[in-house]
């Protein structure tokens, strides 16, 4: 089989994997319970629903979820339910951890923790959305654009591990990652020579079997035609896979610029942990979470 | 043609005629290299410093006293001085530093109303002929001028030497960033120069050559230890320039090809507007006489 080339080809794949469970830490939200009913239904993973019991029968009524479809613990209060979620991962009592209605800062805190967390020890968090844009013939693969607020040297190289290996758990054996900086030419400031020294590493296969190139504008990396007009012929046209953003604040703008006028949609999960984390918001629309705990679970 | 050899290189100045050569405060060793390049009819010396010393001199050294323009110079700091401003006015072909020391004849050429600086960086080629391995011309760059070159001055190096290779008859020399491995790492940060420069190649940046690396020596200069790394490209085994991290790694180099593999070499500053020759008291005289060459091909 080739490399999947739509969003739909994730909870396809994952329907012919062993069902994987689902931890929600502080499931007490509409938006939450329908993901977690879609993906139950469709046989994308179980699920135990982590909140009040009685808030989450409350809630469930009211939106038409099925309570029957998931287990729910019953725990109260926000912060004892992502510890209390966080724990079924850590326990392997869950295999994927999910975001309710827990504020993003307190879901990252349990995540982070480090006595009970499930940060492995020296290990880096980071973020990976999975776009498919209707212009764009393949999945873009984009990293970080949420968690690393400042990516040194070295995070970048971990970010791009982990950023390689969700590419792997898409089909795309040889992933061609792009390192994104303003220009092709490598230039004085720290984002290009950086990228200039991760493409190295590429070169040298230190990152296994990837095609790797930078620094590359993202018109580059995108758009054959824009290599074409510019005259570009590094070993990414228009192609890439995989984008490295240099920053945080970039990325984010990149990533959100992309949900809005893109056209298309996004799973993404966060990685690193010792199981995906699902970190999906309100403002998401319902197939990007339901593919989102599919990209989960492909990578649990 | 590509000069293979030193022979070659010496018919290859003999071609250009005599050029006139500034021996800045000659004491033996200076003199001693001017009066080689004279009998090999390759250089019209001028000697700058004080004239009874300069005949008493000359009568040591059994040449004919009258034979030779004298420039009168009262000290080393003068005599550079002096050389360097017939070399700014074109009544000098090349600059062989006497008994003077280098950081007074590099200062007179970097003089800015009356010195001779051309490019960003003034560097040191120091030619090796490999009589035994490769039989071929091997240039390290820089054992002698920058101490701990930055990641700017080892591009402005790469391209001084690039420039020299063109008048040696290379088209396109090939050009290994010397470091202790071939993979890039944050522990040792000239391996990161080393894939920075090798992408600024890729882009066009630095021109008239191919770039790679980083590369270990072995990989740079042997194809079997490449293959054998797994390494490919036109670089890898058939190096012709080696630029090495720093000035102790140039040092080791140079001297190790000369004291053990017992290589002739040749050496030439580069960079400012016309070749100045900084013999050492070590050198025997093909090596002088071949610096003076070099000067000479390098240039005209």
């Amino acid at each position: 089989m080739g490399p999947m080339i739509h969003l739909s080809d994730i909870p396809a794949a994952v329907k012919g994997l062993p069902r994987k469970r689902m931890a929600v830490a502080y499931g007490e939200d509409a938006h939450t319970l329908q993901a977690v009913q879609r993906a139950v239904r469709e046989g994308i993973v179980d699920a135990v629903v982590v909140g009040s019991a009685a808030k989450i029968a409350e809630v469930a009524a009211a939106s038409s979820v099925d309570t029957s479809l998931f287990e729910v613990m019953d725990v109260q209060g926000e912060m004892p339910s992502v510890k209390a979620a966080v724990k079924l991962v850590r326990e392997k009592q869950a295999d994927i951890l999910m975001k309710g209605l827990a504020h993003t800062d307190n879901y990252m805190r349990g995540i982070l923790d480090k006595e009970n967390g499930l940060l492995p020890e020296g290990g880096l968090l980071s973020h990976v959305s999975v776009f498919e844009a209707p212009n764009y013939p393949r999945l873009m693969i984009v990293s970080d654009v949420a968690v690393v607020p400042l990516p040194s040297l070295q995070d970048k190289v971990r970010i791009t591990k982990l950023t390689i290996g969700v590419a792997h758990s898409l089909r795309i054996d040889v992933p061609k990652v792009a390192f994104l900086s303003a220009s092709e030419s490598v230039l004085k400031f720290a984002s290009s020579q950086e990228a200039a020294i991760l493409a190295g590493m590429a070169v040298r296969k230190q990152f296994g079997n990837i095609i790797g190139e930078g620094p590359i504008s993202i018109d580059c990396a995108l758009f054959p035609d824009v290599c074409e007009i510019k005259g570009f012929t590094g070993r990414i046209r228009g192609d890439a896979d995989v984008i490295i953003v240099p920053n945080i604040e970039s990325g984010n703008v990149f990533y959100k610029v992309l949900c809005r006028f893109g056209g298309g949609d996004v799973a993404a999960m966060v990685t690193g942990a010792a199981a995906p984390c699902i970190l999906s918001s309100r403002g998401d629309s319902e197939d990007s979470k339901f593919y989102s705990i599919a990209l989960g679970a492909l990578n649990a | 043609m590509e000069i293979r050899t030193f022979d070659q290189l010496l018919e290859e100045a003999k071609k250009r005629g005599r050029k006139k050569l500034a021996v800045a405060f000659p004491e033996e060793v200076s003199l001693h290299a001017a009066l080689l390049a004279y009998q090999a009819g390759i250089a019209a010396p001028i000697l700058v410093g004080v004239p009874d010393k300069i005949r008493e001199l000359l009568r040591q050294a059994g040449a004919d006293v009258d034979a030779f323009q004298i420039e009168e110079a009262g000290s080393p700091a003068e005599a550079c001085a002096v050389a360097v401003s017939l070399a700014h006015d074109d009544k000098v072909d090349v600059i062989l530093k006497g008994g003077a020391q280098t950081a007074q004849m590099l200062h007179a050429v970097l003089d800015k109303d009356n010195g001779i600086r051309a490019s960003k960086v003034l560097s040191e080629c120091s030619l090796y002929e490999d009589t035994r391995v490769r039989h071929s011309l091997l240039a390290v760059v820089d054992g002698g001028i920058l101490i701990a070159p930055t990641l700017e001055e080892k591009v402005e190096a790469i391209r001084n030497t690039v420039n020299v290779y063109h008048k040696l008859g290379y088209e396109n020399p090939k050009v290994a960033v010397l470091a202790a491995v071939e993979t890039v790492t944050d522990k040792m940060p000239c391996t990161q120069d080393a894939a920075i420069i090798a992408r600024m190649s890729e882009r066009g940046q630095i021109t008239g050559c191919v770039v790679d690396g980083p590369l270990a020596l072995d990989n740079a200069i042997s194809e079997r230890a490449a293959t054998i790394k797994g390494l490919s490209g036109s670089v890898v085994g058939n190096a012709d320039i080696l630029i090495v991290p720093d000035i102790e790694g140039g040092n080791l180099l140079g001297k190790s090809m000369s004291y053990f593999a017992g290589f002739t070499s040749a050496h030439v500053t580069i960079g400012a507007r016309k070749p100045v020759l900084v013999p050492s008291r070590a050198d025997d005289g093909r090596t002088k006489l071949m610096s003076v060459a070099l000067g000479i091909v390098a240039y005209y």
